[in-house]
Order: structure tokens, then sequence, then C-alpha cells
């Protein structure tokens, strides 16, 4: 067993419910880590399982550092499930992932988009989050863009800074976008200023995040 | 007065949309091809999509009185996924020459990738082989340049510029969509985009001629009404009838009828509703009694 996927099972059995915690145990026992599709159906059923209830209390010390406090119990579940899965089948199981994820429901795939630093060489999945920034679901967005270090880490200049677009178009909490201190650039912020001077031309009210990105440009 | 909205997505909309449509005179609907709210992950769920515009979506406008057309394309967000783009390309091009398509379209840019870019010339090459106008949605993030970008691709591909109608305008990005002889769209949105009061003071400024205002109601929280809402809102600020009818009507039936498909004679007549009709055995009514006019 890997250190983080001890660290997770752990953190489960520590804050979720004792049956969670027993039905992961026993649906390790007897996964069949060859058959995708028994797989897919054990991380499907986390939903029902394990639940979405929040990782509280949450105690950052001892855990990977992709978890944070976005993350609920059934992403914890998920990603032991999914780390099993890439260490029983290296690098085949990139391919099945990725479908995984493009066909999840949302639960499942802010779970997927959550645990992607987890995983083993975590820079081929850079196409899967950005098509994945594309959702109209603040679920699964929110999932990619906040509390996340993959974006910063691994997505090229233009869907970076669509991602920093898109959060403040969204509503959603640009300081919770990690790393972003040292992504920010210049056209990241014209395109800010642009779409300030769009909103003052439009007699509507300029996004307070806006002003937080300049400052964080000149204090770079 | 007879009102055109050019840009609808009615296949997310109810019955009582289109009869609410109808009774505030709408007559016509063009409804472009676009992205459901989620991405698609097979080709073929986008030939399914494109026959119901043709064939079911249609029927359904016709028991309410209002023409249906449609435009078809590869929306800019699923131009970005490799796994599809080019298996719908080939649709794009056979479904092109289908009567009742009167444009390419919505295509353009989106989060202005390579990909985007590729799909998008591609498609305004096709909108030249096929001789239809083009409807180009432009990007709600980074806009401003979004759009100048559009009008430089648009050049470099050597469209016709009436050929073009660019969509989704605001105060910022009207001036350099008209001054390159384009058609300007506006989305006349509650919250987002454009609204009616606004679009008044647009219209104060830069006059009727090749003004555009549509709903782009689709499945998210919009109002088929706003081309309605618009033209009152315009009437109540002074502007002319004629200017509001120039807007709300001529404009898009001049556009699109430069597809060829689209009868000049004809869409000024009214639809004869007959809801006693079925399509493959299917009606819209659930046991009302069919409304038949004269």
């Amino acid at each position: 067993m890997s250190q983080p996927e001890a660290q997770l099972l752990e953190l489960l059995q520590r804050v979720g419910p004792p049956a969670a915690a027993e039905w992961l145990d026993e649906t390790l026992a007897s996964l069949d880590l060859n058959s995708e599709r028994a797989v897919r159906i054990a991380v499907a059923r986390c939903a029902r399982k394990v639940g979405p209830g929040p990782l509280e209390p949450l105690d950052a010390t001892g855990l990977p550092p992709a978890v944070s406090a976005q993350w609920c119990l059934q992403d914890v579940a998920r990603a032991v499930l999914v780390l099993r899965f890439f260490a029983a089948r290296g690098d085949e199981a990139a391919k099945p992932f990725d479908g995984w994820a493009r066909r999840g429901e949302q639960g499942e795939q802010a779970s997927f988009f959550r645990m992607l630093s987890l995983l083993p060489g975590p820079e081929r999945f850079v196409e899967l989050a950005v098509e994945g920034c594309r959702t109209n679901s603040e679920v699964v967005f929110g999932a990619i863009a906040l509390q996340n270090a993959f974006p910063a880490a691994h997505f090229p200049e233009l869907n970076f800074n669509q991602l920093v677009l898109k959060t403040i178009f969204m509503g959603l909490p640009v300081p919770e976008i990690e790393g972003l201190a040292g992504r920010v650039n210049e056209d990241l912020v014209g395109m800010a200023r642009d779409y300030a001077s769009e909103r003052n031309a439009a007699g509507r009210s300029v996004p307070t995040d806006i002003a937080s990105l300049e400052r964080l440009w000149e204090s770079r | 007065m007879k009102l055109f909205d050019p840009h609808i997505h009615m296949t997310s909309r109810t019955t009582d949309d289109y009869k609410a449509m109808a009774d505030a005179g709408v007559g016509a609907v063009v409804e472009p091809a676009f992205w459901l709210g989620q991405p698609r992950t097979h080709v073929g769920t986008f030939e399914d999509y494109f026959l119901s515009l043709l064939g079911w979506e249609r029927f359904r406008a016709s028991q309410f009185g209002i023409r249906h057309f449609c435009t078809m394309g590869l929306n800019p967000k699923e131009a970005n996924n490799a796994d599809i783009a080019d298996g719908v390309i080939e649709l794009v091009e056979l479904y092109l020459e289908k009567d009742g398509v009167v444009a390419v379209g919505e295509i353009g840019y989106d989060d202005q990738t390579p990909a985007e870019e590729k799909h998008f010339i591609r498609q305004l090459e096709l909108g030249k082989e096929h001789n239809l106008p083009i409807l180009i949605h432009t990007p709600h993030r980074d806009k401003k340049r979004g759009t100048q970008r559009t009008l430089d691709v648009v050049k470099d591909v050597g469209v016709d510029p009436g050929m073009v109608l660019v969509d989704h305008n605001n105060e910022e990005t009207i001036k350099g969509v008209i001054d390159q002889g384009m058609w300007a769209g506006h989305s006349i949105y509650p919250d987002t985009k454009m609204d009616e009061h606004r679009m008044v003071k647009i219209v104060q400024e830069f006059g009727g001629e090749r003004v555009i205002v549509n709903s782009a109601a689709d499945w998210g929280v919009s109002d088929v009404l706003k081309v309605p809402k618009t033209a009152a809102a315009m009437r109540e600020a002074g502007i002319s009838d004629d200017v509001i009818t120039e807007i709300c009507w001529n404009n898009p039936v001049q556009f699109f009828a430069q597809s060829g498909r689209l009868d000049l004679d004809l869409i000024e007549t009214s639809v004869r509703v007959d809801q006693t009709k079925l399509w493959f055995g299917n009606s819209v009514l659930r046991g009302q009694s069919p409304r038949v006019d004269e």
C-alpha cells in the first residue's frame, strides 16, 4: 500500500462514519482490479456507501497535500480506489480513468478532478482537466479551479488564464485558486481589465477580484 | 408587428414558450446548433441532434404558428474535443445542404484555443463552399480581443462581410463589426450579455442598419420574449416603427434569405396552424382539442 493510500484510509476511518470505512475495506478486499467495470461500479457506489459528508475535523498533518477542505468523504474513498487501480495496472490505467472522468456524473467528476495531483504522472491529465473546465457545473468547475494545485502546476498559460476569468465570471472566490500568485501574467491582467471595462460600459458592478488580481500583478 | 427571433434554442424550451412567443408576435425563429450544456461523448449524438433541429423541432414550431429555421455547425466549446471534432465537421458538411438550414453556425471562439481556430476557419470555408451565411458566436471571456480576432480571421479567410452575422455584441464590440460591413447581433438577456434598455441606447447611436436582436434563450435562465420586449422598449423610447421593423424583422429576414432557403414572399404569410397533424405518429397535444386555423 502506498503512503498516500494509507493516509487516505486512515483519514476515512478517523472522520467518516464507521460503516463507510468498513464498506471500503470489504470492497478493497474483494475488488478485481483487472475488471474496469468492477472498479467503475465501486467508484460510483461511493456516493451511497460513503457519501458527500465533510472531512471534519480536518487535520492536514500527515495527509497528502492534494487533500483540501474542499474534499468530502466520497472523494477520499474514490481516491483510494483509483490509486489502487493505478498501482495494479500502471500506465494502462490512464486511458480508462480518462474515460470515467469524461463520463462521470458531477459528484464523480469532482472527485476525479480533486485527486489528479495524487495520481502518477499527473501531467498527462492536463487535457482532461482543461476540458473539464468547459463544464457549466459549478461543482465540477470548482473542483478543478479552487483549492487544487493541479491547474497552476500544469495548465498552459492560455488555459490557466481562462480558468481564472471563468472563476470571476462564475462568482467563485479567486483567492482560492492555488498558486495564482506564481502564475499571474500580463495577459491575464489585460483580460481582467478588459472585462472590467466591459462591465463599466454596461453600467454593471465590477467584481472586486479584478482589483486584487491587479494588486497581485503589481506586487509580484 | 411581426417579429423574428434569429437566435433561440427551442429544443430546450416548452410548448408554453412557443405559445407565448406566437401571442407576442414572433412569427419566425432561427435555431443555431450549439452545445447542450455538457460535452457530448460521441459523434453520433450530434447527428441525432441535427436531425431533431430539422425534424421534430420544426414541426413543434409549426404547431404554434411559428416558422422554424436552423443553422448547422460545430460549436466552439466542443471544437476542443479532439475525439469528436473531425467527425462532427464531416456531418456538418452533409447537413449544410439540407432544406431549412439557413446558415453555418454557431461557430467561433470560446477559450480562443488553436483547436477552436482550426475548426472555425474550416467552417468559414464551408460557408463559402455551400454559399451560406455564417452565424458567429463571440466569446464571453476575453471578449474584446476575441471579437477583434474573429473579425481578423473572417477577413483572412476572405468571406464576404455581408454574409457574416457576428453575435452577442455589446457597447464595446458593435462598432468594429458594423465598420467591417458585417451584421451585428445582440443577445438580450435577463442579467448577462445585453439588456433591452442598453439596446435602446445602442440603436439611438448606431441606427438600425445591419443591427439585429435575439433572445439567445436556451436551457439557462433566459427569456423567450426578449425580442418583443426589446421592440416595446424601443417604441417607448421613441424609436420609429420603421427602425424597429428593420431590426426585429427585415434584417434577419434579409440576412438569412441569402441562403436561398428562406422564401421572401412565403415568410410574410402566416403559418396555418393545424394541430391535428402528426410527426411520425407524434402529436404535440396531450388530449387537448386541436387548434385548426381556417
